[in-house]
């Protein structure tokens, strides 16, 4: 089954997600890991659990690491999989740099969750 | 030692400083004292040689004169008819002064000795007659340098007069002294009174007929007639000479005395008028003498021997004395007449001096000067007014004002007219300066207007000066122009200052709005979190309870209980719809504090600038419609063709164009709704225009208006007019941000309540270049 890894400090995420993709949690057709951090986010990736994540959602701005920072990292571990960063900053720099340091998308924050299943669903897709 | 004749400057011979008030017989004896003095201890000199020599001229004369007359004795009493030595001694005297006298003395007294010891007179009788002699040549010389001074001429007639009177006065004295000696000594037999008479009137002729000469012949030694005048002397001289001799010999009868007067006295005229007084002497001794001769040895009419020898001696003496007379009356009236002419020639010509350095003044004076005519035609000009009109002196003279400087003549011509009825003058008249062909020459005269009047106070003329102050006019207006520029420049100064502090403020405020951004910012992000969350859920809990609701329908339980559930979970999705709705409400209010403080968004690019607002328009427009499907404008475009592409962030202009046509749209409803419709129609006007290097878009609609006291606030954050929920107050306040800030444009607003709105926008073509140089906060 595969695996969407979301990054993001706040612990209620955990639960938004999890409500919001309950249709799909149920079904089975991906799984959901939540870490709070980015080093946290880090020790998952390069997990060998984690050989079915097929896609990485992170917030920017987050304590310690920040988003930015993780990215090149997570790059790194796992080439193959892609990473859309999720922010509450939509500003120009911000894309650039997120573009720049090798992220898919940005998104900003009210996440447009619509927008957000339809991407997972090519990731799916494409896994599969 | 002192020169015994010392001439003087003015060629007068004067000796010593002799008083003449005191009496005869002192000054005599002063002399003869002086003279014992003066040579006891210095023996012979030169001034010794010159008295002696002196001495013995007048006594060689004295004698040849003596013996002359002795041989012309009158028979009866032994008295000379004619006794011209007399007028030798006392012509010395008054021609050389008083220093003279002892010499003169001397030689008439050894002459009359001699003279009369060679005829048949007795020594006594000789010293009797030299002393009477002697010192009647010393009372007449005395006599006359007492009254008339040592400069004694005969041109003169006080002093030709006093010569008759001072000669009468010493040859009567010295007659009486003469009788005496004839009587005591000559045993005469004459009476007493002839003898007397004979003595004083042949002495007084000779003094009267040759002292003058003497008189005039050291004169004319002193200063020489010219040649010319001693030519014309000397040829009426030989003329009267040869007419003297006609007389002589004329037969006698009538015409006999007739012609001689009518012969001499032209000639003596001649000789009295234009020749040196000399020659006039000269004639008259000549005259005399030829009477004397005539009279004594009976020749012509002085000697008809059918009248009594008395009678003609008298007669003699008389025609003598009248023909001297005259000719020294005449001598000295001609020579009262040159002096006077002189005079007046002298003075004359100091006239013509004094005339030509006022005309010198006058013409060359550093000021203009003019004399007018009543009728204003000028009569006298200088060289320096003529500058003002640049024609000649002779081209003014005689001429009007009004044929001259016709520019001026009516001016001038006022002024004359006043000056003509008060009589008082008029002064600081500025005049411009003209030239002939009518230009004006830039220079400026102050004039003053004096009237000439006559002693009745009539005016004869108008006397004009004129001074150029066109310098002092140049500094004047240069000086005003300085002031100009100085105030001026005061005002930009101002200006700058002004707009310096509106800069001031601006930034300020920029400074402010920066930092209330931040603060925003920091804010709206907190906020925005946990409002996402609650928008999320409160949208989730929506759906799930939805979804427990459908679920609940296949539960077999109670039908009360379970419509309570649904009404219920009815509520609950009320409320939930209502944290939702006022979830997304925040969350609009704080994507709009963020975009406030956001950094710029999107890239500067080309953009239509007409399309850019043809675009908004659209945009606003069909916005409007789809949120209030009974919303309708009537939208105007007045787009200029030439407004061409701007360099901007499009997005943000749009965002603004966006903001101010929904305003519109919003005051134009309002409006429609004030007046319920009645007749209004509601109009947004968009136009562009181009301004060279900047472009302007004005939207203008025909809504409400703005008052006064909300256009002041109308560009601060959160300040809106708006019912709550219509409007965050954010709109104007980042629109000004937009335009100004990040384009370094203009933003103005023209309202008037009721009537309308219009926002006029300025951008510079290169907007984006400007605002990134000025670092956009």
């Amino acid at each position: 089954m595969v695996l969407v890894l979301v990054v993001d400090d706040e612990p209620d995420v955990e639960e938004l997600f999890r409500q919001q993709f309950r249709r799909e949690l149920r079904s089975g057709r991906f799984t959901m890991e939540f870490a709070q951090s980015a080093p946290a986010a880090l020790g998952r990736i390069t997990d060998a659990e984690a050989r079915s994540l097929i896609l990485i959602l992170s917030d920017i701005n987050m304590p310690g690491m920040s988003g930015l920072a993780l990215l090149p990292k997570a790059r790194a571990a796992r080439p193959d999989v892609p990473i859309i960063m999720i922010t509450a900053y939509g500003d120009a720099e911000t894309k650039r740099e997120a573009l720049q340091g090798g992220a898919e998308a940005l998104l900003t924050k009210p996440i447009d969750f619509a927008l957000l299943r339809n991407e997972i669903e090519i990731r799916v897709e494409r896994a599969a | 030692m002192p020169p015994l004749y010392s001439a003087k400057s003015d060629g007068v011979i004067s000796m010593g400083e002799t008083r003449l008030e005191r009496g005869l017989g002192a000054t005599l004896l002063a002399d003869v004292a002086n003279y014992t003095e003066r040579y006891a201890y210095r023996g012979l000199t030169q001034e010794w040689i010159l008295s002696i020599g002196l001495a013995a001229a007048v006594g060689i004369f004295y004698f040849l004169a003596a013996r002359l007359s002795l041989l012309l004795l009158t028979k009866p009493d032994g008295v000379a008819v004619f006794w011209p030595a007399s007028g030798v001694a006392a012509g010395v005297l008054i021609a050389l002064g008083p220093r003279a006298r002892v010499p003169v003395a001397a030689g008439a007294m050894v002459a009359t000795i001699v003279a009369n010891l060679m005829g048949d007179r007795t020594l006594l009788g000789a010293v009797v007659f030299a002393l009477c002699n002697a010192g009647e040549a010393l009372l007449a010389a005395w006599l006359i340098e007492r009254y008339f001074g040592s400069d004694f001429n005969l041109g003169k007639l006080s002093h030709v007069l006093g010569l008759l009177v001072c000669a009468i006065v010493a040859t009567a004295v010295s007659g009486i002294g003469g009788t005496a000696g004839f009587l005591y000594f000559h045993s005469a037999t004459a009476p007493i009174l002839t003898i007397w008479q004979h003595w004083f009137a042949s002495d007084a002729l000779g003094i009267i007929t040759v002292a003058p000469l003497i008189i005039e012949f050291a004169s004319a030694i002193r200063q020489p007639p010219s040649r010319r005048g001693f030519i014309e002397g000397a040829v009426a001289l030989a003329a009267l000479i040869i007419l003297n001799g006609f007389v002589i010999f004329l037969p006698q009868g009538f015409w006999g005395t007739v012609v001689p007067a009518a012969l001499l006295f032209p000639m003596l005229l001649w000789l009295a008028a234009r020749t040196h007084p000399v020659f006039a002497a000269t004639a008259a001794f000549i005259t005399a003498l030829t009477i004397v001769l005539a009279t004594t040895f009976g020749i012509g009419f002085f000697g008809d021997a059918n009248l009594p020898i008395s009678e003609r001696i008298l007669g003699a003496q008389a025609s003598i004395l009248a023909v001297s007379f005259c000719v020294f009356v005449l001598v000295a009236l001609f020579a009262e007449r040159r002096v006077h002419e002189t005079e007046l020639v002298a003075s004359g010509t100091r006239l013509n001096e004094a005339l030509t350095e006022l005309r010198l003044l006058y013409e060359n004076a550093p000021i203009g000067l003019a004399f007018l005519s009543p009728d204003c035609r000028y009569q006298q000009i200088n060289r320096r007014l003529t500058e003002i009109c640049g024609l000649s002196v002779a081209d003014h003279i005689g001429k009007s004002v009004r044929n001259t400087v016709p520019q001026v003549a009516e001016q001038v011509e006022s002024l004359v007219q006043t000056i003509l009825r008060t009589g008082e003058p008029i002064t600081g008249i500025e005049v411009n300066g003209q030239r002939t062909d009518g230009s004006n020459a830039e220079r400026v005269w102050n004039t003053y207007w004096h009237p000439l009047k006559s002693e009745d106070g009539a005016v004869l003329g108008i006397n004009v000066a004129a001074e150029e102050i066109t310098e002092q006019k140049e500094a004047k207006a240069a000086l005003q122009l300085a002031n100009e520029s100085l105030e001026a420049r005061t005002l930009e100064l101002t200006s700058s200052l002004e707009e310096l502090q509106d800069a001031q403020e601006r930034l300020v405020q920029t400074r402010k709005l920066a930092s209330l951004g931040q603060l925003t910012a920091g804010i709206a992000h907190e906020i925005k979190n946990p409002l996402n969350f609650v928008n999320n859920f409160s949208s989730l809990s929506i759906e799930l309870a939805a979804e427990l609701d459908e679920a609940i329908k296949f539960q077999g339980s109670d039908d009360d209980k379970r419509s309570e559930i649904h009404s219920l979970l009815d509520a609950l999705k009320g409320n939930l719809g209502k944290i939702v709705h006022h979830g997304k409400r925040a969350d609009s209010i704080v994507k709009n504090m963020l975009l406030h403080s956001r950094q710029i968004s999107g890239e500067h690019r080309s953009v239509d600038l007409n399309a850019l607002v043809e675009e908004s328009l659209n945009l606003a427009y069909h916005g409007a419609r789809a949120e209030n499907r009974g919303f309708n404008i009537t939208l105007e475009r007045s787009f200029d063709p030439d407004a061409g592409e701007v360099n901007l962030l499009p997005q943000e202009i749009t965002r603004v164009l966006l903001n101010l046509i929904s305003n519109s749209f919003y005051a134009t409803a309002q409006r429609k709704a004030e007046g319920n419709g009645g007749g209004y129609e509601p109009i947004l006007t968009a136009a562009t225009k181009n301004l060279g290097d900047n472009v302007e878009i004005r939207i203008r609609d025909n809504g409400s208006g703005i008052p006064p006291e909300v256009r002041e606030k109308m560009f601060n954050p959160f300040f809106t007019t708006k019912p709550a929920g219509e409007g965050t107050g954010l709109g104007l306040s980042i629109s000004h941000d937009i335009v100004v800030k990040q384009h370094a444009g203009i933003m103005e607003v023209e309202s008037r309540p009721g009537e309308f709105t219009e926002f006029r926008i300025v951008l510079p073509r290169a907007a984006a270049t400007l605002a990134k140089s000025r670092g956009t906060a």
